[in-house]
């Protein structure tokens, strides 16, 4: 997944404690995400929706499906 | 006496709305997490007074995104809210903290709340932004649709605070006599999207005004463009560090001299007046053991002044992402970043900081290895034998050792921390998780007064233990005397002390660390607290006087100290491994009393004390006579 794009989540599944924390963050499926960069060597992604922005790390942007 | 239960999303405000309606001077961070446990206190006198006496107790509470509560925080307000943790029978209401820009997300938790049962008032912040940005609610609306009182409050100028306390006591007279029947909302994942969905279309039902291309947030990218940039983000982090830990010495080195001559000038004015034991008492004993206390009080306060910006500007939950994957290859996370730099200032908070961490086994880890870092009780000893070893004319040289102290803190945490990563079994992973808030400004008066508060809490919660230390040393090391007589030095009552008694049975232990029973005296004193190793060899060596008279008295002192064979104490050798030593033992017992406590096992607290202790000793003796036996 390039920085800068663009990514309608479809799904989210994954361990249960991160699926429960990124409804809890406001991510849910139909919802459309804008991923800004990788850093921590290329380990943790940025993302941005409405006015929140989030860093997930490899594990939490893998329970992220959608294209 | 009504109670009011302040609960918001992690970084909404709720800790300012506290600190407006109580009058309190509770830390306020630009950081989701910083509230870890819940504090209590009562309507402010003069807004109590505007409403008629109107008096309740408001409970401020660490942030949940919701009732599904994950980290040791969050449980800290589900059971104040639910299981009565917070010492109350009965809470009245809930204020529902919200920031007004992510009013779609924190309504979720709102919706939740309502179902709980109890009588709520939302509390909308950040309205400056709002404002700012002109992003425009029909609060009026969103009021009828949630059908308890909505006010917007101003965290920075206090707008709407008295229309919050006029509704509480409208709800309290409202509820008065009733028995609302309380209880846990049901919570699951899919009634959480319906939640989700639902509040979507509240906030677009809600909205006047719509906001366009992301304009409250534009800033806030522009700067991680620079500040996150893969390769640079890193350089500007270890820019900001190192200009934090080098402001803590070059910046408070003047004030710390002043602070030198004003306790040295107490001391001599007392020995010079007050005649006798009870002059040499009041000020080699007691005004010297409080300098040597309010001395590092300029350092704290410019850590934690510079820990300030850090939070305030939003700046840290950048930088928790920024070494995730660093920290990840020893089995911490970034949420372990905070609390590991709080650890620079004291070990104590810095263990409690750790309820952020939703990982049980990074919980763990990192209250583990946090006492390892160089906390500022340790400053006072380290300065001591740095400049034993290279004296005052080689500045340079004194400041990369102390700076290699840090690093060297630093290596002993990652060694330990990966250990414990392979020991703990379990496959649960470190979460990051973060939200990145957007970047303020820091606010001066409120980092100055944070700062402040901070280094007098330090005096205070030092400054008993210090006081009775010093009495009890002074004592030890002054009395018996039996054979007292007028032509006796101080040093020969000194000698035989009961401090020297106790100190000569146990000198075999610290023989192999090169060190004799005064030194010894002085390690054991430190396990009350470490900033303690000085001013306990000040007294054991009988010097007199304090700040720089002190330090090069104590400094001439260590020069001639000879073993019974003549062999000189303080070497090369023995001052590194006294380095060594207070680098890795694990000496304060509060520390270990909190570690027992946020840990839930008084067994990893104790198994840290010995472990910790016994490492300590063992690498010491080991370098002391590797040292030793190349002449140094």
């Amino acid at each position: 997944m390039k920085p800068s794009l663009m990514l309608t989540i479809k799904t989210i599944t994954g361990p249960d404690d991160i699926v429960k924390r990124l409804f809890d963050l406001g991510l849910y499926p139909e919802l459309q995400i804008e991923i800004i960069q990788k850093i921590s060597f290329n380990s943790v992604t940025v993302v941005q929706f409405n006015e929140t922005i989030l860093a997930l790390n490899q594990e939490e942007m893998a329970c992220l499906h959608g294209s | 006496m009504s109670a009011w239960v302040l609960i918001g999303s992690p970084n909404s405000g709720k800790t300012t709305v506290y600190n407006w309606l109580t009058g309190s001077k509770f830390k306020t961070v630009n950081y989701p997490g910083a509230t870890v446990e819940y504090s209590v206190g009562t309507l402010q006198h003069h807004l109590s007074e505007i409403n008629v006496g109107y008096a309740p107790n408001i409970i401020d509470t660490p942030g949940i995104y919701s009732l599904q509560v994950q980290t040791e925080d969050e449980q800290v307000t589900f059971s104040t809210l639910f299981l009565k943790k917070a010492g109350r029978e009965k809470i009245d209401g809930v204020i529902c903290v919200m920031d007004g820009t992510q009013l779609s997300r924190h309504l979720v938790l709102a919706q939740q709340l309502k179902e709980s049962g109890y009588p709520i008032l939302f509390v909308v912040t950040m309205s400056d932004l709002l404002k700012k940005n002109d992003m425009r609610f029909d609060f009026k609306k969103l009021e009828t649709e949630l059908g308890h009182p909505v006010v917007l409050f101003d965290g920075l100028l206090g707008a709407g605070l008295h229309e919050i306390v006029s509704s509480m006591k409208k709800v309290d007279e409202f509820q008065a006599g009733k028995n609302p029947i309380i209880h846990i909302p049901t919570t699951s994942v899919e009634k959480q999207h319906q939640l989700m969905k639902s509040t979507v279309n509240l906030v677009q039902r809600i909205t006047l005004q719509t906001v366009k291309n992301h304009s409250v947030t534009r800033r806030t990218r522009q700067i991680d463009r620079v500040l996150l940039h893969p390769v640079f983000g890193l350089v500007f982090f270890f820019f900001f560090m190192t200009l934090l830990f080098a402001a803590i010495y070059w910046v408070a080195a003047p004030v710390m001299d002043l602070v030198d001559m004003s306790f040295g000038w107490g001391t001599e004015l007392i020995t010079n007046h007050v005649p006798g034991l009870i002059g040499n008492f009041l000020g080699n004993g007691l005004v010297a053991a409080i300098g040597g206390v309010v001395i590092f009080i300029p350092q704290i306060f410019i850590l934690f002044f510079g820990i300030g910006i850090l939070e305030a500007s939003g700046y840290l939950a950048r930088v928790a992402a920024l070494i995730d994957r660093p920290l990840a290859m020893v089995g911490l996370g970034g949420r372990s970043f905070v609390p590991l730099l709080s650890g620079f200032a004291c070990a104590i908070p810095a263990i409690m900081a750790t309820r952020n961490i939703s990982s049980r086994k990074e919980r763990l880890i990192a209250q583990s290895v946090i006492p390892f870092l160089t906390c500022s009780a340790r400053l006072p000893v380290f300065a001591l034998m740095i400049t034993f070893i290279f004296s005052d004319s080689q500045p340079l040289l004194a400041g990369i050792v102390m700076a290699s102290l840090y690093f060297f803190s630093i290596l002993v945490s990652a060694v330990a921390s990966g250990i414990l990563a392979k020991l703990i079994a379990t496959s649960e992973k470190p979460r990051l998780l973060m939200e990145l808030p957007l970047y303020r400004k820091p606010r001066l008066q409120i980092l100055l007064t944070q700062a402040y508060q901070k280094s007098k809490s330090f005096l205070k919660r030092a400054g008993p233990i210090i006081l009775a230390l010093a009495i009890v040393l002074w004592f030890a090391t002054n009395f018996p005397r039996p054979d007292t007589t007028p032509a006796m030095t101080a040093a020969q009552i000194s000698q035989q002390s009961y401090a020297a008694r106790v100190g000569q049975k146990i000198e075999p232990v610290f023989l192999p660390m090169g060190l004799d029973w005064r030194a010894g005296f002085g390690l054991i004193s430190a396990f009350a607290a470490r900033e303690v190793f000085v001013s306990a060899l000040a007294l054991v060596f009988n010097i007199e006087g304090d700040g720089d008279a002190q330090t090069v008295g104590l400094m001439s002192a260590m020069k001639e100290a000879t073993f019974s064979d003549g062999a000189k104490v303080f070497t090369v050798a023995s001052v590194v491994g006294l380095l060594i030593f207070f680098s890795i033992a694990l000496q304060c017992i509060s520390t270990v009393g909190v570690m027992a406590r946020e840990s839930g096992s008084w067994k990893i607290a104790l198994m840290q004390l010995g472990i910790s202790n016994v490492v300590a000793y063992a690498l010491t003796v080991v370098v002391v006579q590797i040292l030793k036996s190349f002449g140094l």
